[in-house]
């Protein structure tokens, strides 16, 4: 498990990270989310030890990773794919980090295959595509068999058949009982993937909940109707208090304030023909662009 | 790069996630020994380094082939100093110094320049472990290449020298020449690796052990010239100096002589950790 206990950081002026307190448990998978600048990469590089706090606490079941006598083997971490002099082979990468714990060199083959880099293996890195260089990195972070897995945004440069497939090694990785911690900007590969999110903006804890719990919490009741009578169903829905209606099409509307179990027995005993009755699910992108409405600080300016 | 998607295909399986292989009756975890090891591996992975040695050696050992084929074939007596079998190091100072930083330099700019260090930090949290072994390890690769290359070239230029049917003698004073070259090699090699650790930049460390080593002597020269006599007692404790004290024929006895100039480059490298290690333990990564 990683505990962080009021991590603080701040550099200069700018608060980085704000008081965060949370537990990353282990068998999830658990999503950090939050708009650029929000403090992810900078929390992953304080409990990785690369930052030093200026508040608060960061530990991996109970120890600082500086006090671990084999960090390999209690975490292992992808901050930054392009991280390798471009001289050097990815193998001897690998080598360079597996000997500094006295892990063999057929562990260090076995994670190239695993990562489908056998073959790339002996090249040198500057001829490495990003998302070899991801693969790199993951291969990197599996060296030690680590109890945790800290992944900055695994996905980023990845085929499609490189997106399934950090997909399933993570859920593997987590089913076995690790902890895994990663980033993504992709909120739809978030929602495949992670089991527990941490949203966090302007270095704050904005939210640290289960996916479907914050999916609930953010989605309205609105219901989808298509029927041939949708006069009817305006005159007689469409009047009760607290019920909006959104007309999208001559045989289709939507009504906010309306579970699709009451409409269904209301059309029931007024017998109405209905072709569609449809809840409306906010995505995990609606509801982290509620999370994170206020807690952004680079904002886009809309070119229409 | 042609390398394909499908050739790139993961394997994912739960056996490929099989527990690490490590060495029998061995248990996984940091050690002096081992982090060192890993450290000379990351220095020999890199091709520049490679060809930085490379470089020192066969520009020493050429050089000297050079000059024993084009010194007059006179009469010297063979335990003169300016005897040519003497000329090695003197020869190969400028290149072995100029070499000798470059290595060191790189061995510290491969981590920041690409950001590694991030990766060594996450294998290697202790950061003081990092940076001794760090040290060693560019130490022994500035040792070992600058050893190849004065032995190689001392070789040579005796070989040629006598086959050229000019007397050579070579005796201890002459190893002594050697080690000191070696030495000044790896003190040089390492004031260049702390001053890229402490500014991150390879531009940076190169500047300034360029500027340390050749600019520093001249202009603290220059003011003294002008009444500024401290300025000279300062030079004496230059890397520069070093040198003339190690590997030097005539050396100054006013500094401690020989063993003068091994404590005053021992207290560079000494001064080096402290300080670059005092920066690397508290500075974020």
């Amino acid at each position: 498990m990683i505990e962080l206990n009021g991590l603080t950081k701040r550099y200069g002026d700018k608060l980085a990270v704000s008081d965060l307190t949370v537990d990353i448990r282990p068998g999830l998978v658990t999503g950090f989310l939050g708009p650029n600048g929000a403090g992810k990469s900078t929390t992953m590089r304080l409990i990785l030890g690369l930052d030093k706090p200026t508040a608060g606490r960061a530990t991996i079941d109970g120890r600082r990773l500086v006090d671990c006598p084999a960090p390999l083997t209690e975490v292992g971490a992808l901050l930054d794919a392009k991280g390798v002099p471009g001289g050097r082979s990815g193998r001897d990468h690998l080598l360079a980090l597996a000997a500094s714990q006295g892990i063999g060199r057929r562990r260090v083959d076995q994670v190239l295959e695993l990562c489908g880099l056998g073959d790339a293996a002996r090249q040198a890195f500057k001829t490495y595509s990003l998302g070899m260089g991801q693969r790199l990195g993951i291969a990197a972070a599996l060296l030690g068999d680590p109890k945790a897995l800290i992944l900055d945004e695994p996905v980023n440069g990845l085929d499609p058949e490189g997106v399934l497939w950090v997909r399933g090694l993570v859920r593997h990785l987590a089913h076995e009982g690790r902890t895994v911690f990663l980033s993504s900007h992709l909120m739809s590969e978030m929602a495949q993937t992670a089991d527990h999110l941490i949203v966090i903006g302007q270095g704050r804890l904005l939210a640290d909940k289960p996916v479907e719990q914050l999916l609930s919490q953010a989605s309205e009741t609105a219901t989808r109707v298509s029927s041939p009578q949708i006069a009817d169903i305006i005159r007689v829905l469409g009047q009760l208090p607290g019920v909006n209606v959104t007309i999208e099409s001559s045989d289709s509307l939507v009504l906010h304030g309306l579970a699709p179990l009451p409409i269904g027995q209301t059309a029931a005993a007024y017998g109405w023909v209905l072709s569609e009755l449809t809840p409306i699910i906010s995505s995990l992108e609606d509801a982290y662009l509620g999370l994170t409405e206020g807690a952004v600080d680079y904002r886009s300016t809309a070119l229409v | 790069m042609t390398t394909t998607t499908d050739a790139l295909a993961p394997t994912t399986t739960p056996a490929a996630l099989a527990r690490p292989t490590r060495p029998a009756g061995r248990p996984v975890g940091l050690t002096w020994p081992r982090v060192l090891r890993s450290e000379l591996i990351k220095l020999l992975s890199l091709r520049s380094t490679r060809w930085a040695l490379a470089v020192m050696v066969v520009a020493t050992v050429g050089m000297g082939a050079i000059y024993a084929l084009a010194v007059e074939a006179e009469d010297y007596a063979v335990d003169s100093p300016a005897h040519p079998a003497r000329m090695v190091s003197r020869l190969a100072q400028y290149i072995v110094q100029f070499v000798a930083l470059v290595i060191g330099a790189l061995g510290a700019a491969s981590e920041y320049g690409s950001g590694a260090i991030r990766s060594s930090l996450c294998a290697v949290p202790r950061r003081r472990t990092l940076l001794v072994c760090q040290t060693a390890a560019s130490a022994s690769l500035l040792a070992g290449g600058a050893a190849v290359a004065m032995a190689s070239g001392q070789a040579l230029i005796s070989g040629l020298l006598a086959v050229r049917g000019i007397p050579v003698q070579v005796g201890w004073g002459d190893l002594r020449l050697l080690l000191g070259m070696v030495f000044y090699s790896v003190v040089i090699g390492l004031v260049a690796f702390f001053l890229t650790v402490a500014t991150r930049s390879a531009v940076g460390g190169v500047s300034l052990a360029l500027g340390l080593t050749f600019l520093a002597p001249i202009m603290l020269a220059l003011a003294a010239v002008v009444g500024l006599d401290w300025c000279l007692e300062v030079s004496a404790f230059l890397p520069e100096h070093v040198a003339g004290q190690t590997w030097s024929t005539s050396y100054d006895p006013s500094y401690g002589g020989v063993l003068g100039g091994y404590a005053m480059g021992c207290g560079w490298i000494a001064i080096g950790l402290i300080v670059v290690g005092g920066l690397f333990h508290e500075r974020d990564a």
